[in-house]
């Protein structure tokens, strides 16, 4: 067995989450503020290996929180497309695998609780992943009539295989076009599928230019680090902009692999008169 | 002449080794980085108080506001205003959020769960879902408005400029059929990015 995470990291892991709930733009007195931290965990590890980590949870608000953790599965349909699953019934569910101590916990304002897991990686995988979901209950009077908040956020754990093939993204029949409702932004639309066995959160960047250079542009492609799963299919659409209504040259580039860059440019033409 | 090599030899070679703490086990390799950031969600209220509601939409005596209700000939619909409950979500690093209703099934003295409707309203990126019935739960990471699900796909979700301020709105519909009495619901939103 073998422990994974280090002292001096968790150390650094609670400092960060610290510094960050200081230096957040944290309404006045909210009632119920709840931060995790890390926000994602992805983790790489040889099949029949351990695990061990935490996860923090903080109460920022002024109300005690009945805080438990249960996990969502997700995964890839047949036509690519994600969808949630009951826990552990997917192959790809880190449930049979992990354990998770506390599953419930009474957290009081500016307290804050590390929930510790534990992973036990089988020995064929390539990918194991859930959703750890932290649901908190205020624990307020009630009255009639009214309407109970309870937020809860997800933490999205991926275990990925030494043993996978590298995340290869393969993208085809990227369209570029005005946005109908407000012209002055272009949307980006193409078809992508992971072939590998890996997620990949592909980043790149959006060159917009128009003639002779008057507006020259660049722009952070996949601005929300979102990822494509393993075996993912979607249409893919970005906004980029604003930008000015004449003729455009786009320059699109971005990873599709840990070697791999996609590139290509087009012309956008003038909004129509 | 004899030309003593070794000494240099042995030093470049352990300078191109990986120091001691960069493989922590023969077993696994840890690739996590040290950037550790957090996601953060943030509700201005605990709880919203319709109050004293009724099917003939008379005034909500005790609620949280005054509701001007839309009658029918058998019931009232009571709407909050927008900004009746603030949010706001942030995170660092910068992820594609969405929101979706996860509320668990109700325990209601009068009424059907879906009496009693949510929508996320004010963000400016994304796309939003409209009003659901907090008896249906979404499918978050789909990315589409099917089932329970609020406003999805809000990318760039940073932290302070970059963080998302919204609001939840919610309408009640009371029946001429309804039992009379008090219902406390529990309306669980999830936040969640992949």
């Amino acid at each position: 067995m073998v422990e994974m995470l280090s002292i001096p990291m968790r150390r650094a892991a609670q400092a960060a989450l610290l510094v960050y709930v200081w230096i957040w733009a944290i309404p006045a007195n909210a009632a119920i503020s709840i931060a995790v931290a890390p926000p994602l965990i992805e983790k790489v590890t040889r099949p029949g290996s351990t695990i061990r980590d935490m996860i923090l949870f903080r109460n920022g608000g002024t109300e005690p929180l009945d805080v438990s953790v249960t996990f969502v599965d997700f995964s890839v349909n047949e036509d690519g497309s994600v969808a949630e699953r009951p826990p552990g019934l997917d192959p790809s569910s880190i449930l049979p695998y992990a354990q998770v101590t506390p599953l419930r916990a009474r957290v009081e304002p500016n307290q804050q609780v590390n929930f510790r897991y534990t992973i036990r990686t089988p020995a064929d995988f390539k990918q194991l992943r859930t959703m750890v979901m932290f649901a908190g209950t205020p624990q307020v009077a009630r009255s009639g009539n009214q309407v109970v908040f309870a937020p809860r956020v997800g933490v999205p754990l991926y275990v990925e295989s030494t043993a996978g093939r590298p995340a290869q993204l393969e993208v085809s029949d990227v369209r570029w076009s005005r946005s109908s409702e407000t012209p002055e932004k272009l949307v980006l639309s193409m078809f992508v599928q992971n072939a590998g066995d890996r997620n990949i959160r592909p980043a790149g960047t959006v060159q917009i230019r128009s003639v002779a250079d008057r507006f020259n542009q660049t722009f952070r492609f996949n601005e929300g680090r979102e990822p494509v799963l393993p075996g993912q299919k979607r249409v893919w659409t970005m906004t980029f902009g604003p930008v000015p209504g004449g003729e455009l040259s786009v320059s699109l580039r971005f990873a599709t692999s840990f070697r791999d860059t996609f590139v290509q440019d087009d012309r956008v033409p003038a909004v129509a008169q | 002449m004899r030309v003593r090599i070794f000494p240099f030899i042995a030093i470049f070679v352990f300078a191109a080794m990986p120091a001691a703490g960069q493989v922590s086990s023969p077993d696994s390799i840890n690739v996590n980085a040290q950037n550790v950031g957090a996601f953060v969600f943030n509700i201005a209220q605990a709880t919203y108080n319709f109050g004293q509601i009724s099917s003939l939409g008379g005034a909500n005596v005790g609620g949280t506001e005054t509701l001007t209700p839309s009658t029918t000939a058998t019931s009232a619909t009571y709407t909050s205003n927008a900004p009746a409950v603030t949010f706001s979500v942030g995170s660092a690093p910068q992820r594609t959020v969405y929101f979706y209703n996860s509320s668990a099934a109700q325990t209601l003295s009068w009424g059907t769960e879906n009496d009693l409707e949510v929508q996320v309203a004010g963000l400016a990126v994304g796309t939003n879902c409209g009003f659901k019935g907090i008896g249906v739960v979404g499918n978050g990471l789909a990315g589409t408005c099917a089932g329970g699900n609020l406003h999805h796909s809000v990318t760039g979700v940073g932290r302070g400029a970059n963080d998302v301020d919204g609001n939840l709105v919610f309408r009640v519909t009371v029946d001429d059929a309804d039992l009379t009495g008090t219902n406390t619901w529990v309306v669980q939103i999830t936040a969640a990015a992949p």
